[in-house]
């Protein structure tokens, strides 16, 4: 025992310990991604690097021998430094996608792979969960959203992207008409009050995050009800309101109160919120019409785009003409056109001054107007609209041609000289909405006449007022919005408790890939969703796309390539890249080869995430005895690859996924029993295995009520059937269908094993001189593993088995039977030729003895049965491991008989037997 | 009258074998009774194959690029009584080469004098003298003593005290302990361990023995790497000499002490000159370096105690003991003491295997010894320690050769290896060219040499084909910084070497590359063209019919011209135009 400081912490450490173990046990942490207790120090990394007094240098704490007086720092500005660089390193070597794209390509960074993995698992209530972790209203923007996730999706690489919108807009209906749907929890109140002016995706996400954080958040909107955009923009037929309506109340439930028809400047001012709450935030939209500028514009029966659907929506009486032309070319347009179809105009015309590739509308959007009979004309440009009678009958185009392109990357559109005129009733101007900010004179606006606000804090030039939406952005997408709010609320939580706002973009890893990646991938077409007939279509507002039915939505969540990397929620290289800001930009290089093959049952190998710690092989190697890692080459081309270059199935790899479990990265996954691999944040549950008599401590890791993996808790092992085969179903029965007063599963199983293990036989084995391994143990391998440790720490391991087994390399003694029945008998026929039987066995079984002996006459003892009856009798302590898959009861018995004559009932407990039926 | 030839690697590679072929003739033919022996290298391999003539008088002759027909004459010649031959004498015991007046040989001195693969010409040369005296006359610590007072430190690179790691080793507890010969001589351009292996095998046997008898050990183990076929040869036939003689095996010389050696060849990976990566290959496992502590002293081999030490250390040790410590202590200087070894290569007139005094300088070791430069062009710089050295310029040049005053220039003592540039040595490509050997021959173990020397490798590639950023010394200064602080081995640590010492004295170089796309050699293919004057071509068309990637054209009476996007920079051009005519020259 000795003294040493760490971080000017007094600390106590023994012989042979390192820094990094007095430090854990002295509860400070040191990053390491290549240390693991259970093995020899190795020093790869480079992370847990720290300082002592009085030297320059850094040294590894993984592997320095803590001594007396020793004055350690493991945080100051040259370890981190050190640390950084060497993270920035590995990330500049790292082939991978931390996430997936669509997530990445969704302004709101939903997590799109996940929630279709849980589709694909059946698990729709938990996908909803997951939706609302960042839309608060996951029904209205998967039926609204232009979904920029499936732009990005890589599917379309090999025929066309996931219809992740659809299903959002699936799992979301699918949570509302259960019927216990998915509700978030709120944390305890935090008595601090915040105002949200407008109802829109950006107020009502706002007030979401605000409310589950503990705030008592008020919503104010201008309009008699609320969903801002999403009542008023958006018609019915793409988004009923009584859905819209149904995903409000759930926010409302919250304790959110919402109060209707209140303007900031009319009925109530930006001071007075200001001075009532702790924090305003400003979503106030985007809603004034653009101005065409063309001559004529102010007549009657010319409206502007997002009025005519606002008053369409409100109900207000909007009386149009049977030839309607619409202006602009996004989808407020497609709107405008196809509720005027709606409305009985027969002929219904959109002018648009590029060409139709150059359209911001949805192609699905402008497919569905064609459907409804929605003409388009394009490179036309207003020039003047004219009116006959005070009423508008005509409109003046200039013909265009495409130029140069513009900033915005698409071919601007030049006059031609040419024109056109065209007889229409109305004219619909959707070319463009802006910001209206009367009330807010106080603040700031930027140079597009919206609210000024900071990008990441999302602050007004007021402080303790927000803003964020289309009001600050100008107008944009639903999602977008959203993913404003979401911001927004972070940053005022963070302002709210006082903390300091900074926000950082942390470095995520990405993977460049082509479609030749994806060339043996089996065509799969993405799932329609089916559509109301389009004649049908024309004369009501009913909800045009019906959603999945869910053996739809599943096939069509299974056709995810999975591109974000499983490990992503516990790879220690992206979290350490995380606190050390690590941003490898700069050493941008080469990435090292990697090996290509795959067929692992259980193992994926996905080397371009290496980072080359060996874990895998060392863990391999020293713990579990298999070696079916190794390492090859030399140099920057070092590679981590199954032994002998050979497919990992066909090496010694017995799949306990212990090389998966130690990994630090996404290098090693595990191909878990469920349908669908997906990579999400887990719970932790502990319990035990029930696969065999071993009963080893095992870790369910689940999402909501999916179980999704089985792992060995810290230090421990789970064989394949313990870590790959285990079926989740069976233990949620067992809680479930109990007929006894209830107990968890854990308290169940903990109480099993406690009676199975009476005497902790497992931890005797450290402590025999002499151990006996009866049989293969081919089926319980981790009972092999355990040998292997005892015969490390000292123990004589003598096995008898006629098949070769994992831990014959430590074998003192290896003898092959091919009957194991016959050398047991030999065996106990040894010990009574010898008389090496207890006096006590003498005296209590006398008959026994005497008829055995009649029995044993005549038979021809070898001398290795000699033998090993010598070594059991002369042992200090003895154990005798049994594999009971591959020995009959027969040979059991003659076992326990050996031990029972030679020592003392209470010796049994010195046999340990692995069969499916001992517990 | 005798004869000995060269005929180490250097010999044999300069025809040796031919050489040997004729004498074997000559002497058949003639009925001449004359002795004829194979030596080693002398270290003079530039003027291999060299053939001594031994008169009866002891005087010796030293003939250079010798051939058969050479040899015969030079026999004849001193037969006759008419030798020596001045045309062929590069040395003689009267007259002995400026190239050996310097030196001081300690490590080599039987090195081209004996016959390898003669016991008994080693042991007429006073070999197994030391072993003898250390078994019948000396304790262990009595060994320590002398060697604490010789100051002999490891030869390998780092100059550690020999005697504080025998004693570490000898005061280990245990019976089973190891010795082991640091064979694996990886730099490139080093030869020095070859050599002596190939020239004086036993001098390393009888050191081997008596730290064996200092430490402990009954088992020795010489890793060589497999590239050294000659070596390993003359090393198992001496090995099998000294069994048969009684200085190897079972209770030598009557002492009780026993020792066995054997060789392990080693598969010619870098690292595997790292005594814990050394280590782990003679387990039979992948050469990668372990952590130290624990150091091989206290585990090494098979978790043993093991003392390492490099071939030149051992072959020290029975001079030491024959001469006494003090002897050896007096050559050098305070701090580093006695002679050392150095393979003399790159741009020198006399290249070849020289040991000199500590304390010489390296202008000495490269003027007087070497002979200058190479065609009499203008030195730039001298590569001390191979990849893992650096450079040091001309103005440095009087730093003489001590661990402490090497070290304070960047580069490392090293080896033994020693490349002399000259002014057409772009240094950029020269610290390109190295790390490229370093970053190859990583183990791959730690991120630090693993990741960071590729990515200092790719820098430097971009600076010499032009794509040089802003910054980009800055970059590998950073990247530097972190390698040496945190690699894990001393093959990690010192690969930035030869890019920082590059940066300190030739800054210039670099950033005439970065900031001027330039290179001032002239020999980053990327940043060179190769012109013809039209005025000075006269069409006799050689570089035409030379170029190889035929992107000359012209035709009689007219300049040639050369295609510059065909042109692979190789410079034939330039090395065929005839002098006289000097028109191809490179911008």
């Amino acid at each position: 025992m000795f003294h040493l400081t760490i971080d000017g912490k007094n600390l106590t450490g023994s012989e042979g310990q390192t820094i990094l173990d007095v430090a854990r046990a002295g509860g400070i942490e040191i990053p390491t991604l290549c240390h693991d207790e259970r093995l020899k120090p190795y020093g790869s990394c480079g992370i847990c690097v720290v300082q002592l007094e009085g030297s320059d240098n850094l040294v590894r704490s993984c592997a320095t021998a803590a001594s007396d007086g020793m004055v350690v720092y493991t945080d100051n500005p040259r370890i981190r430094k050190s640390r950084q660089m060497t993270l920035e390193l590995l990330l500049s070597d790292h082939d991978g996608d931390c996430r997936p794209p669509c997530s990445k390509a969704c302004p709101a960074h939903t997590d799109c792979q996940g929630y279709v993995g849980l589709i694909a698992n059946g698990k729709y209530s938990e996908a909803t969960a997951l939706i609302k972790e960042a839309i608060p209203v996951p029904l209205s923007i998967g039926l609204v959203c232009p979904h920029p996730c499936e732009d990005a999706c890589r599917r379309q690489l090999v025929e066309e992207p996931i219809a992740i919108a659809a299903l959002k807009s699936f799992a979301a209906w699918q949570d509302m008409n259960d019927l216990q749907p998915y509700q978030v929890s709120t944390k305890p109140a935090t008595g601090k009050k915040v105002a949200i002016v407008g109802s829109g995706p950006a107020g009502l996400t706002a007030a979401f995050f605000l409310a589950k954080e503990g705030h008592q958040v008020t919503v104010y909107d201008a309009m008699p009800e609320f969903g801002g955009m999403l009542r008023y923009g958006i018609p019915e037929y793409r988004l009923p309101k009584k859905l819209l309506d149904k995903e409000i109340d759930n926010i409302r439930q919250l304790g959110v109160v919402f109060v209707p028809n209140t303007r900031v400047n009319s009925d109530i001012s930006l001071e007075e919120l200001h001075g009532k709450y702790d924090a305003v935030f400003l979503g106030i939209g985007a809603w004034t019409s653009s101005r065409i500028d063309c001559p004529g514009e102010d007549l009657p029966g010319v409206l502007g785009g997002i009025d005519f659907l606002r008053d369409v929506a409100m109900g207000r009486p909007v009386e149009i003409g049977s030839k309607v032309a619409i202006i602009g070319g996004g989808n407020t347009a497609m709107d405008a056109a196809r509720t005027s179809v709606r409305l009985g105009a027969s002929e219904v015309m959109v002018l648009y001054r590029r060409t139709r590739a150059e359209m911001p509308a949805e192609d699905l959007e402008i497919e569905e107007a064609m459907e409804e009979g929605v003409q388009f004309h394009f490179l036309v440009a207003p020039a003047e609209i004219s009116a006959e009678n005070g009423k508008v009958n005509a409109i003046r185009m200039q013909v265009m041609e495409l130029g140069e392109p513009d900033k915005s990357g698409r071919r601007r559109p030049m006059p031609t000289g040419e024109e056109k005129i065209i007889a229409v009733d109305n004219i619909i101007a959707a070319i463009g909405q802006q910001v209206n900010t009367s009330g807010f004179e106080g603040l700031e606006l930027t140079r597009w006449g919206s609210l000024a606000a900071d990008e990441s804090s999302f602050l007004t030039s007021l402080p303790g007022v927000f803003a964020g939406g289309d009001g600050v952005t100008g107008p944009g997408i639903a999602i977008e919005a959203v993913a404003q709010g979401k911001g927004a609320a972070r940053a005022m939580i963070d302002y709210l408790a006082g903390k300091e706002m900074v926000y950082t973009k942390p470095y995520l890893a990405e993977r460049q890939v082509s479609a030749d990646d994806f060339a043996e991938k089996i065509r799969e077409p993405r799932a329609k969703l089916k559509h109301a007939d389009p004649v049908a279509r024309r004369s009501n507002f009913e909800l045009v796309s019906q959603v999945f039915d869910p053996d739809e939505a599943q096939r069509e969540a299974s056709r995810c390539l999975e591109c974000g990397c499983m490990d992503y929620f516990e790879c220690k290289l992206i979290k350490y890249a995380g606190e050390y800001q690590a941003n490898p930009i700069r050493l941008a290089g080469a990435k090292h080869p990697v090996p290509v093959y795959g067929g692992h049952p259980y193992i994926i190998q996905d080397a371009g995430k290496c980072i080359f710690c060996s874990l895998c092989v060392r863990i391999c190697d020293e713990v579990i005895g298999a070696a079916s890692w190794g390492q090859v080459h030399r140099g920057f081309e070092t590679m981590i690859q199954p032994e002998l270059g050979l497919p990992l199935e066909i090496t010694d790899c017995i799949s306990c996924g212990e090389c998966v479990n130690v990994c630090p990265t996404g290098a090693l996954t595990a191909r878990d029993p469920i349908t669908k691999q997906v990579p999400l944040a887990l719970t932790k549950t502990d319990t035990h295995c029930s696969q065999c008599s071993m009963a080893c401590p095992q870790v369910i890791e689940s999402y909501g009520s999916l179980q999704m993996r089985a792992v060995p808790p810290p230090g421990g092992l789970l064989c394949q059937r313990g870590r790959f085969e285990w079926k989740s179903d069976e233990k949620d029965e067992i809680s479930r269908n109990a007929l006894l007063p209830a107990v968890s599963w854990e308290e169940a199983a903990g109480t099993a094993v406690q009676l199975i293990n009476k005497g902790g036989k497992w931890e005797q084995l450290a402590d025999a001189d002499v151990i006996f391994m009866v049989g293969s143990f081919k089926s319980s391998q981790v009972g092999a593993v355990r040998a292997r440790a005892a015969a490390a720490g000292g123990a004589r391991l003598v096995i008898i088995s006629s098949e070769h087994t994992l831990v014959d390399d430590m074998a003192f003694q290896k003898i092959s039977v091919v009957d194991n029945k016959d050398m047991w008998r030999q065996v106990l026929a040894a010990v009574l030729a010898n008389g090496w039987y207890s006096a006590e066995y003498k005296q209590t079984h006398a008959d026994r003895l005497s008829s055995m002996i009649i029995d044993m006459e005549g038979l021809t003892i070898g001398e290795q049965a000699v033998q090993l009856a010598e070594m059991y009798t002369r042992a200090r302590k003895a154990m005798i491991l049994v594999d009971g898959y591959s020995v009959d009861s027969e040979t059991m018995g003659l076992i326990a008989e050996v031990v029972l004559m030679t020592e003392s009932a209470e010796s049994l407990g010195r046999i340990i037997l692995v069969s499916s039926s001992a517990n | 009258m005798k004869l000995r030839l060269g005929m180490g690697s250097c010999g044999i590679a300069a025809g040796a074998l031919d050489v040997w072929d004729g004498i074997k003739e000559e002497l058949e033919q003639s009925g001449l009774d004359l002795q004829a022996a194979p030596t080693g290298c002398v270290g003079m391999c530039h003027h291999e194959p060299l053939l001594d003539v031994i008169e009866d008088d002891g005087s010796v002759y030293t003939y250079g690029k010798v051939n058969a027909e050479r040899a015969k004459e030079i026999i004849r010649t001193h037969k006759a009584g008419k030798g020596p031959l001045e045309d062929y004498l590069v040395s003689s015991s009267l007259q002995p080469n400026e190239f050996l007046q310097a030196q001081f040989r300690v490590a080599l001195r039987n090195c081209g004098r004996i016959n390898p693969e003669s016991i008994d010409e080693y042991i007429a040369a006073g070999g197994y003298q030391a072993l003898y005296k250390v078994l019948k006359t000396m304790s262990g610590d009595d060994v320590i003593d002398e060697l604490k007072i010789s100051g002999l430190g490891g030869r390998g690179g780092a100059g550690f005290p020999t005697w504080f790691k025998w004693n570490a080793t000898r005061n280990e507890t245990g019976s089973q302990k190891y010795l082991v010969c640091n064979a694996d001589e990886g730099d490139p351009g080093a030869f020095m361990d070859r050599s002596l292996l190939e020239s004086d095998p036993h001098s390393v046997l009888e050191g081997m023995a008596i730290a064996a008898y200092v430490i402990g050990a009954s088992t020795g183990v010489i890793y060589c790497r497999a590239e050294y076929p000659l070596a390993i040869k003359r090393l198992q036939i001496a090995i099998a000499q000294a069994e048969e003689k009684g200085y190897l095996g079972e209770d030598i010389l009557g002492s009780g002490f026993h020792l066995t050696i054997r060789i392990k060849q080693g598969a010619g990976a870098f690292v595997c000159g790292e005594e814990t990566a050394l280590i782990a290959s003679l387990e039979g496992e992948r050469g990668m370096p372990r952590l130290k502590p624990p150091y091989p002293s206290e585990k090494g081999y098979w978790n043993r105690p093991t003392n390492i030490n490099n071939v030149e250390t051992f072959a020290n040790v029975p001079w030491i003991i024959n001469s006494g410590g003090a002897a050896f202590a007096a050559i050098g200087t305070t701090d580093s003491k006695g002679t050392k070894v150095f393979a003399l290569a790159g741009k020198i007139k006399r290249g070849g295997l020289v040991e000199v005094p500590m304390g010489i300088s390296l202008r000495d070791i490269i003027f007087k010894v070497g002979g200058g430069i190479k065609d009499d062009r203008q030195f730039k710089a001298v590569q001390l320690g191979g990849p893992s050295g650096g450079c040091i310029p001309e103005r440095l040049l009087d730093t003489p050769v001590d661990y402490k005053s090497i070290k304070a220039t960047g580069a490392i003592m090293g080896s033994g290896g020693m490349i002399v540039v000259d002014e057409a040595t772009c240094m950029v490509d020269m610290a390109r060219y190295f790390l490229d050997f370093t970053q190859k021959e990583s183990c791959g173990k730690c991120v630090q040499c693993r990741i960071g020397t590729k990515r200092m490798l790719e820098v430097l590639e971009r600076i010499c084909e032009g794509n040089g950023q802003a910054g980009d010394v800055a970059l590998l200064q950073d990247l530097a910084a972190e390698i040496k602080a945190a690699a894990l081995c001393g093959l990690g640590n010192s690969a930035p070497n030869p890019v920082l010492t590059t940066i300190e004295y030739f800054a210039e170089e670099y950033r005439a590359h970065i900031e001027e796309k330039r290179c001032p050699a002239k020999q980053c293919k990327h940043l060179i063209t190769f012109v013809i004057d039209p005025v000075k071509c006269k069409s006799c068309g050689i570089c035409a019919k030379k170029c190889p990637v035929n992107c000359i054209t012209g035709e009689k009476k007219q300049p040639y011209v050369i295609e510059q996007e065909k042109c692979i920079k190789c410079g034939t051009c330039l090395e065929v135009c005839p002098t006289k005519f000097a028109a191809v020259s490179v911008d």
